[in-house]
């Protein structure tokens, strides 16, 4: 299996989106539900360059049939939305989905829409990359591991999902990279000072960052401290 | 053309030819073959030979077979153009050495550096060029300092390749369309090396740090110019600057003239056709040396022994303390030859590297090899390194044979090196005449010495320094069909001359007083030993002047042949604050020889310090004008029982001064009556004799009643031997820590010792303190590797455990390695296609 | 059968070690590519001798600076070639092969397919097949 990683122009529901008034740094597709016709139910993650109030997002949204509008609780610049679409305004993800990829993430940012998924093998790659350059023109590929599972597909990774803006980027970087190391395991895989060599930080910086990752979890899970 | 023209072309030919270089080498390709890097091409032939047993993979030799005239042709017309670069390029110089002596060399190589050619002269160095050029290759010069057409390398390195550090080699790269195509490279042995003392080869440092200078492999020059910061650069290092730029334009012009040769032969035939010849060349060299062993040989291991003496304890002017102690070389060998006709030479043994400069490293040893296969198994055939692919080297790492160490000194490496192979000689020997190729049989002439070498301020009022090649003429070994050669040549160079006297003394401020046969050297036998000869010099307008003597003296390396003798053992006489001026003022007597050292004939005609030593090595001592010294070069050892030697031959040795009278009885059992006193036949005696073939008879019957008195079983002798072992009663020091320095060095070795001496397990020999220290002191200091070029030939010196041919033998006899007790070789025809 | 192995990099001896070893046959042809960012492959052709040990019978070949993936790939229509191999040069934190650039480039030439295969130190591009 391959999982590989690619970036074609910015298309479909992402770019309609980047074309409101509003700056936007990125939009994420989270998941994708099926509605009968040619229609997909999907659900949005926007962040916006700044907080934008619920109003103005209305307003600026108003050719998108948007069915649900969330803010992020601790990220105010984040909106999740339930928008309903055509097919076509989400292609990759139908392309994909057609050719029997799985995709993991699509990404709409810096003009470029990102896009991960898991392919079989090498016939399959070029099947796939041959249907989405047909239909987008060019498609570059920016790497490609090896992997032998699936992973989380896309709309897979709720606690993810719901995890995203609730810990900030460093805090999900240090947490998945003591857990993939084998931090967590036991018996313990790898200590402290390599993980904290390989993020390039210091021991006690990594201490203090993962002690806040456990604290937010717990925030989430039990409440805030009695 | 005039030779501005000539220069002017080639430099434009070199910035041409760089061109084409470089705009492959923008596009990533080496310059090699088919865009390879040299050192790619170079693991790839090795990668090939190996796997197929063929040199490059060549099982077919196409242009040969194809067209055998044409190659015998090319391929003469090559080695030709090599000999005739030696012999005009020689003129340039300005020594006796190249110029008289012809001390110089010059070879054609392929890419990956293996010798297609050769010409005449020191061709030691068939080989140690060769391994000079893999080291470039294998040490990435290709991408630093870079190699392209007009180029100039310089080495005189023996960690790299080369025997000792006074025979430097200049090394250019031929290219042809953006391709290097060949190597050509020149060598000569120059008079000095700017080493602490003066001459090429030093006898007083105890280590490298006073051998001179040692240059590694280095890029001296482009476009067929040597830089100007190269020109001052080693010649100012030494005493004798002038005759080392004259060197190295000689070197310069042999070279330059072989790559002409080369261009030219490509330009009639094109270069495919000089890629296969070079190619097939080695191939045919490979299998011609095989099939030579083969037919002259037997398979199975051959042994012996040699040894030399070195003896510094009490010596002055020697550098350090630690060093003023005896050494002797031993030299424990074995030549396994294997059924496919391919052989080893082990030194298994052999004991440490000392503090004196007679160590040597392994390319010394391989080129040392290489001569006396080139007078012995493959003189017919072609010489280039298709016999390097054919032998392998078992050279212990530590010992004086393989250093491996940063401090061992090399300057004059030659005095073990040629002691070592004594008995090489005469397992080749005992090949042939097993095989009936007597007429090959020689008995060997291990010590090629004496050497005179010194300087100081001479007669120009110039720092100055010598250094005798008279010793490129000494007595050769007894054939069995013929005696030796008198003073004919040094095995390390074939095609010897002693050199004019006259020639000499213009760039020695020693007068010749004499010059002549030497009686009792060649070693006496049925055939006897070639005979050495004698000058003896005095000194003459000089000031702060220095000489020395060097080479073997209380020990011969030969052991003579099938019950010949060896040659005469060295010795030293000089003489200082002499009484010769006066002699010469009052028209008095003085001494012009010493052909007869027993007489006292030397010491009655001159007064003044006299030094009769039976050693053969001394350091720098000062001479002042009318000091004498006695230059003793060498004889050949003997073969067959001297008592079967024909009379009459004994009659004429007597006549042509190779014995003395009074030694035809002892030696030969020939009895003799002067018949004249007036004729004289030579310089030794005055007088004619005739033989008494009677009392001749009779001697001889006595003395082989003698000898039936004397004689003994060997296992009586070996009784007694081995009580003076095992007691080690009447073993003097030296002795000792020779064998217990060889025990060390070998468990093998000692395994072996005490099983033939049957002596306990934990036997050791008991040693002075001295001896002791001396011992710990260098097995304490330990290995540094100086060998990195790791081409597949080294494999087997440097780590025992892979050697796949043929186990130590020093305990299991490799006979039971064979095939079985009928093996022989495969086929007796030729190699042709496939061995 | 004919292999083309990419060389990036002259510290690629366990990978050629593996090809050479598990992959390719004794008696089987060998085409090492040497790419511009290597020197020289005399060293790593010493350390495993390909003829000596595993009895291949091999050419070494200098890509060019400049050259794109379409050299490669008629390099290998040339030679017909049955597999290229290349060494694994960079892993994900749980040890997965990242396909470099080269090789990427290569599974989305249209001239040329086959089956992708990750060793353990190399990846096996085999059962090629050229043209469209």
């Amino acid at each position: 299996m391959l999982r590989i990683e690619f970036q074609i122009e910015l298309a479909g529901i992402s770019s309609h989106l980047f074309d409101i008034d509003e700056p936007v740094t990125s939009i994420e597709i989270d998941n994708a539900l099926p509605v009968s016709g040619d229609k997909v139910f999907l659900f949005l993650s926007v962040q916006f360059d700044s907080e934008i109030t619920a109003d103005r997002l209305s307003e600026e949204l108003s050719n998108i049939d948007v069915v649900d509008v969330t803010q992020a609780e601790l990220n105010r610049h984040i909106y999740y939305l339930g928008v309903m679409a055509q097919l076509s305004d989400a292609s990759v993800l139908s392309l994909l989905t057609e050719t029997k990829a799985i995709p993991h993430r699509i990404v709409g940012k810096n003009a470029q829409l990102e896009v991960m998924a898991s392919v079989r093998d090498w016939n399959h790659l070029k099947e796939v990359a041959d249907a989405i350059e047909t239909e987008h023109g060019s498609l570059e590929l920016l790497g490609t591991t090896q992997t032998e599972n699936i992973g989380f597909p896309l709309g897979g990774n709720k606690i993810k999902h719901s995890m995203t803006g609730k810990l900030s980027e460093e805090q999900l970087e240090v947490l998945e990279t003591a857990y993939q190391m084998g931090y967590f395991k036991v018996p313990q895989e790898v200590t402290a000072e390599e993980i904290a060599s390989e993020l390039d930080i210091s021991r006690s910086t990594l201490s203090a960052r993962l002690r806040r990752v456990e604290h937010n979890f717990c925030a989430l899970l039990f409440g805030p401290q009695e | 053309m005039s030779p501005s023209d000539r220069t002017d072309d080639r430099r434009a030919e070199a910035r041409r030819e760089k061109e084409a270089v470089r705009e492959k080498r923008r596009r990533g390709e080496g310059i090699g073959w088919n865009g390879r890097t040299l050192r790619e091409q170079l693991a790839e032939l090795e990668d090939k030979t190996e796997a197929t047993g063929h040199y490059c993979g060549l099982s077919e030799l196409t242009l040969k077979n194809g067209d055998p005239i044409r190659y015998e042709q090319l391929y003469a017309r090559l080695r030709g153009d090599l000999v005739t670069a030696r012999e005009t390029s020689k003129e340039v110089s300005a020594t006796p050495i190249v110029e008289q002596e012809g001390e110089l060399c010059y070879g054609l190589f392929t890419p990956e550096g293996d010798s297609i050619t050769v010409s005449t002269g020191i061709i030691v160095h068939v080989h140690t060029m060769s391994e000079a050029i893999k080291f470039m290759i294998n040490h990435d010069y290709e991408e630093s300092p870079g190699i392209e057409p007009g180029d100039i390398f310089v080495n005189n390195d023996p960690h790299v390749g080369d025997v000792h550090p006074c025979d430097l080699m200049t090394i250019i790269p031929i290219f042809h369309d953006g391709e290097l195509i060949a190597w050509v490279g020149g060598v000569n042995h120059v008079i000095d090396t700017g080493a602490i003392g003066p001459g090429s080869m030093n006898v007083s440092q105890a280590s490298r740090f006073g051998d001179g200078a040692y240059y590694t492999a280095r890029k001296i020059g482009e476009n067929f110019e040597l830089y100007n910061s190269w020109k001052k650069e080693y010649p100012a290092k030494t005493r004798t600057p002038n005759f080392l730029k004259l060197d190295e334009r000689t070197r310069m012009t042999g070279c330059l003239m072989v790559r002409q040769s080369v261009k030219a032969m490509i330009d009639e035939h094109g270069v495919e056709t000089f890629k296969q010849l070079a190619r097939e060349a080695v191939e045919d060299g490979r299998r011609g040396f095989r099939s030579r062993i083969k037919r002259t040989m037997l398979p199975g291991t051959y042994r012996g022994a040699s040894f030399v003496d070195a003896l510094y304890e009490g010596q002055e002017n020697v550098t350090r303390e630690y060093a003023q102690e005896n050494h002797i070389m031993h030299a424990p060998s074995e030549l396994h030859i294997r059924e496919d006709g391919t052989f080893q030479v082990s030194f298994e043994g052999a004991n440490k590297w000392g503090w004196h400069p007679f160590n040597c490293t392994p390319a010394a040893i391989q080129g040392g090899i290489w001569v006396m296969l080139t007078q012995t198994v493959i003189p017919n055939e072609l010489v280039n390194d298709g016999a390097y692919y054919a032998c392998d080297f078992h050279l212990p790492v530590g010992s004086w044979a393989n250093t491996q160490n940063t401090e061992t000194a090399h300057a004059y490496a030659w005095h073990f090196l040629v002691s070592a192979w004594a008995p090489l000689w005469q397992h080749l020997s005992r090949g042939y005449f097993a095989r009936g190729f007597w007429e090959e049989i020689n008995a060997g002439n291990a010590n090629t010495s004496n050497w005179l070498q010194g300087g100081g301020i001479d007669q120009f009022d110039r720092l100055h320094a010598v250094n005798s090649f008279e010793s490129a003429c000494e007595g050769i070994g007894a054939r069995y069909v013929e005696d030796g050669e008198p003073h004919a040549s040094a095995v390390w160079n074939p095609e010897g001359d002693m050199g004019d006297a006259e020639a000499w003394e213009m760039v020695e401020p020693l007068p010749f007083l004499g010059r002549a046969v030497k009686p009792n050297t060649g070693g006496v036998g049925r055939r006897a030993g070639g005979a050495g000869f004698e000058s003896m010099r005095t000194v003459k307008d000089v000031s702060r002047w220095l000489l020395y003597e060097m080479g073997n003296g209380y020990m011969t390396s030969d052991g003579g042949l099938f019950g010949g003798y060896p040659a005469a053992s060295g010795y030293l006489l000089n003489a200082r604050e002499t009484d010769l001026e006066e002699r010469f003022e009052n028209q008095e007597d003085y001494p012009q020889h010493d052909l007869d050292p027993e007489s006292g004939d030397f010491e009655s005609k001159i007064d003044g310090e006299i030094t009769r030593r039976p050693e053969g090595i001394s350091t720098p001592k000062e001479f002042d004008d009318y000091g004498m010294y006695l230059n003793y070069l060498r004889g050949g050892s003997g073969l067959g029982d001297p008592l079967e030697r024909d009379p009459e031959d004994v009659l004429s040795d007597i006549h042509d001064g190779y014995v003395l009278p009074r030694h035809a009885e002892d030696a030969y059992g020939v009895v003799v009556e002067k018949v004249d006193g007036e004729a004289k036949h030579n310089s030794a005696v005055q007088g004619e004799w005739e033989l008494d073939e009677e009392a001749t008879a009779t001697r001889r019957r006595e003395m082989r009643a003698e000898r039936t008195e004397e004689a003994q079983p060997v296992s009586e002798w070996y009784d007694e031997e081995r009580e003076r072992i095992r007691t080690q009663n009447d073993l003097i020091d030296d002795i000792k820590k020779t064998y217990e320095s060889s025990m060390r060095m070998s468990p093998q070795f000692a395994a072996f010792f005490r099983d033939f001496w049957d002596l306990s397990d934990d036997f050791v020999f008991d040693l002075s303190e001295q001896a002791q220290k001396s011992l710990d002191n260098r097995f304490d200091s330990g290995l540094r590797p100086m060998w990195d070029s790791h081409t597949r030939g080294h494999k087997t010196w440097l780590e025992v455990d892979d050697e796949p041919y043929v186990p130590y033998t020093w305990t299991d006899r490799s006979i039971q390695d064979l095939s079985g007790p009928e093996s022989t070789f495969a086929d007796r025809e030729r190699a042709s296609d496939d061995d | 059968m004919t292999t083309i192995i990419i060389i990036k990099s002259v510290d690629n001896h366990s990978s050629v070690r593996e090809i050479l070893g598990s992959v390719v046959d004794a008696g089987e042809r060998v085409h090492f590519l040497r790419l511009p960012t290597v020197q020289c492959l005399g060293s790593l052709i010493q350390e495993v001798n390909p003829m000596i040990n595993y009895g291949v019978d091999y050419t070494i070949h200098p890509l060019p600076e400049g050259y794109d993936v379409s050299t490669l790939v008629e390099f290998a229509t040339e030679f017909d070639a049955n597999r290229i191999c290349i060494g694994i040069s960079d892993r994900t934190l749980t040890g997965k092969a990242r396909i470099d650039d080269l090789t990427q480039s290569i599974l989305l030439h249209d001239d040329i397919s086959g089956d992708f295969v990750v060793g353990e130190h190399a990846i096996i591009l085999e059962e090629l097949e050229y043209g469209d």
